[in-house]
């Protein structure tokens, strides 16, 4: 919904709201906020709150930490679950240096100049819908979350076997609540695995409402005594949780995907974006696929993808073309997991797209086996590559995808760089439950 | 017999109440170590009445309070000063060490709340109406600590989570304690 700065004002008045969260996201996909009181509303909308970016992971260092947060004011919206005395609402800010200009290290900066790119090559929007899945825990008498579910069901089970639906369904309220239009709601495959998905929209849109919608989701089943995780892979030997993205291109409200003589009815540029995906998925693996555990999800076994290769009726492609056509056609990239920074994953898989159109690029031939019963000479056949094994290879492949590295540009690769060389120097060094078991007796 | 969930830090305060509720069939208890499976009782087994101390493992009594579904109704027995931090007037309080018979009667008002909303109201006269609800609220005011602002707007919401007038809820109480 648009607003102007007068209907914030007077609606923060007029529903008594006391206290606004100026929310944000740090380069690893964390929302962050400073909380204001409603007494503060006219600073906020006039962009004069600030906020210490030394203390965010990624942003800038002490000598230089003054930022401003500027609102986006269409996303302003009130929070349905805190207590109706008091509410709460929300704004998603963008960050800026005190002199006016754009930070370069805030994720939404890096989309939106991506979005901007697409438009001086004359595509009005690029559309994206997120599919994103979940798992509901019980916790401890501490609070703390296990990998309990007290949940038999399946894919697509009821009640009483599927003992998430009423959570879902108050987090399907909630959402609606603020305006999302949700198209489906299910349980997934794994015990205590959900799947909620909501109307595609426009890709900044979209990566705000992914930061709300986990936001919602995790309070709303504290609400309900359980813990959401958006973690890829919990427990192993079941199914990890994805987060398949839909994207289309839109030029003049017609979506270019469309190609109604068309192989498959799909357009040149269609298979030229699906060719730029394609050579630069493994270059931003880091970004779709951010965690350690991200990588124990892209295993064969579970239906998530762990080779490169597209398909018009294969399910288990990295990319597949839904049956939809005319304004309905899409490309699905099935890699990416809920765990990453929607601006940033959004950036890099259309920057690869577009470099696909740019360069006319062509993709490799359909893949219509089973790609998971072909031996490893029988991939090298095909030119099936595989997607990066593990946190650390995906990083050093990023750093080796120029387009990538520029998309994020030098402070957020850096910083990406230096995070995710961390995080995985902690993994390397720890000693693994599965060490234990299996050497302790042998050796 | 109604169900109750029950949740305290101390495993022995919750063994006795429950043995108190059981004992005299109110009440059977199911017993949680924590606010986050009073929640998770509550959304699975339709429990609506909650016993529990001022502060559990995970969260205090209050926190959990506003978690839980309308409708509702929560029992926080604890130490006066501790019981004196809690502002939500709908939540019942009820002061340790507290005799068994008070107990009693305050877990017979939560689950009465919940039984009246079936039954259809029944006009009275208004001056005996006054006295009804004014009775009633001393009640409030002595057994729970309530302040009469508080004891009015007790009623007040009682009666309109139930659908009945102020006097039946007035009357209810009383009932309760024997005064009528």
């Amino acid at each position: 919904m648009a607003y102007t700065k007068e209907d914030i004002i007077r609606i923060v008045k007029e529903e008594g709201v006391e206290f606004i969260r100026m929310q944000f996201t740090d380069i690893f996909g964390q929302l962050k906020n400073v909380a204001i009181t409603a007494s503060q509303v006219e600073k906020a909308v006039n962009n004069q709150i600030m906020l210490d970016g030394s203390s965010i992971e990624g942003f800038v260092r002490i000598n230089e930490s003054d930022q401003y947060l500027y609102p986006d004011l269409d996303s302003f919206t009130i929070f349905p679950w805190r207590p109706q005395q008091g509410k709460v609402a929300r704004l998603i800010c963008d960050i800026y240096n005190p002199d006016g200009t754009p930070f370069v290290g805030d994720p939404r900066g890096v989309l939106k100049r991506v979005l901007e790119k697409a438009k001086r090559m004359g595509y009005d929007a690029f559309n994206v819908g997120p599919e994103a899945e979940f798992f509901l825990f019980e916790t401890d008498e501490d609070g703390k979350p296990t990998t309990k579910t007290n949940d038999e069901a399946g894919y697509f089970d009821l009640g009483p076997l599927d003992r998430g639906e009423g959570t879902r369904r108050e987090i399907c309220i909630a959402l609606e609540q603020m305006g999302f239009e949700i198209e489906a709601s299910h349980h997934e495959n794994a015990p205590g695995q959900h799947e909620i998905d909501f109307k595609y929209a426009e890709a900044l849109r979209t990566a705000d409402n992914i930061m709300t919608f986990k936001l919602a989701v995790k309070t709303l089943a504290q609400k309900s005594g359980l813990h959401a995780t958006f973690m890829p892979k919990p427990i192993f030997g079941i199914s990890g949780s994805g987060m398949h993205t839909n994207m289309s291109l839109f030029r003049d409200g017609k979506n270019i995907f469309a190609d109604p003589n068309g192989e498959r009815g799909l357009s040149k540029e269609c298979y030229s974006f699906i060719a730029g995906v394609l050579a630069h998925v493994k270059g931003f693996a880091a970004i779709t696929n951010p965690l350690v555990n991200s990588y124990k999800r892209l295993v064969p076994g579970y239906e998530a993808p762990c080779y490169l290769a597209w398909s018009a009726s294969n399910r288990s492609a990295l990319i597949r073309i839904p049956a939809p056509r005319g304004t309905s056609t899409r490309v699905e990239l099935r890699s990416p997991d809920p765990s990453c920074n929607p601006y940033l994953a959004f950036a890099v898989v259309l920057a690869a797209g577009l470099d696909g159109i740019e360069k006319g690029m062509t993709p490799p031939a359909e893949i219509t086996e089973d790609i998971y019963e072909m031996d490893e000479a029988t991939r090298k056949l095909h030119g099936i590559e595989s997607l990066p094994g593990s946190l650390e290879e995906a990083i050093r492949l990023m750093q080796e995808d120029q387009l990538i590295m520029d998309v994020l540009g030098q402070h957020v690769s850096r910083h990406y760089v230096d995070g995710k060389m961390k995080e995985w120097d902690e993994f390397r060094t720890r000693v693994s439950s599965w060490e234990r078991e299996k050497y302790i007796i042998n050796y | 017999m109604e169900e109750v969930a029950l949740a305290f830090e101390s495993e022995k305060t919750c063994a006795h109440i429950r043995e108190i509720l059981e004992g005299t069939g109110m009440a059977s208890c199911l017993l949680c170590h924590s606010g986050a499976e009073v929640k998770r009782v509550v959304d699975i087994q339709g429990i609506s009445t909650v016993i529990c101390g001022c502060k559990l493992r995970d969260l205090d009594a209050e926190s959990l309070f506003v978690d839980l579904p309308t409708g509702c109704s929560m029992l926080v027995v604890g130490k006066r000063p501790m019981l004196d931090v809690i502002e939500n007037e709908e939540i019942i309080k009820l002061a340790a060490p507290a005799s068994r018979d008070d107990l009693l009667s305050a877990v017979r008002l939560l689950l009465r709340g919940e039984r009246r909303v079936k039954r259809n109201a029944i006009p009275v006269r208004s001056a005996e109406e006054k006295i009804c609800i004014e009775r009633a609220k001393e009640l409030l005011i002595s057994r729970y600590g309530m302040s009469e602002g508080q004891a009015h707007r007790f009623l007040q919401k009682k009666s309109m989570d139930s659908g009945v007038k102020m006097l039946h809820t007035a009357q209810m109480i009383l009932e309760e304690s024997g005064r009528f």
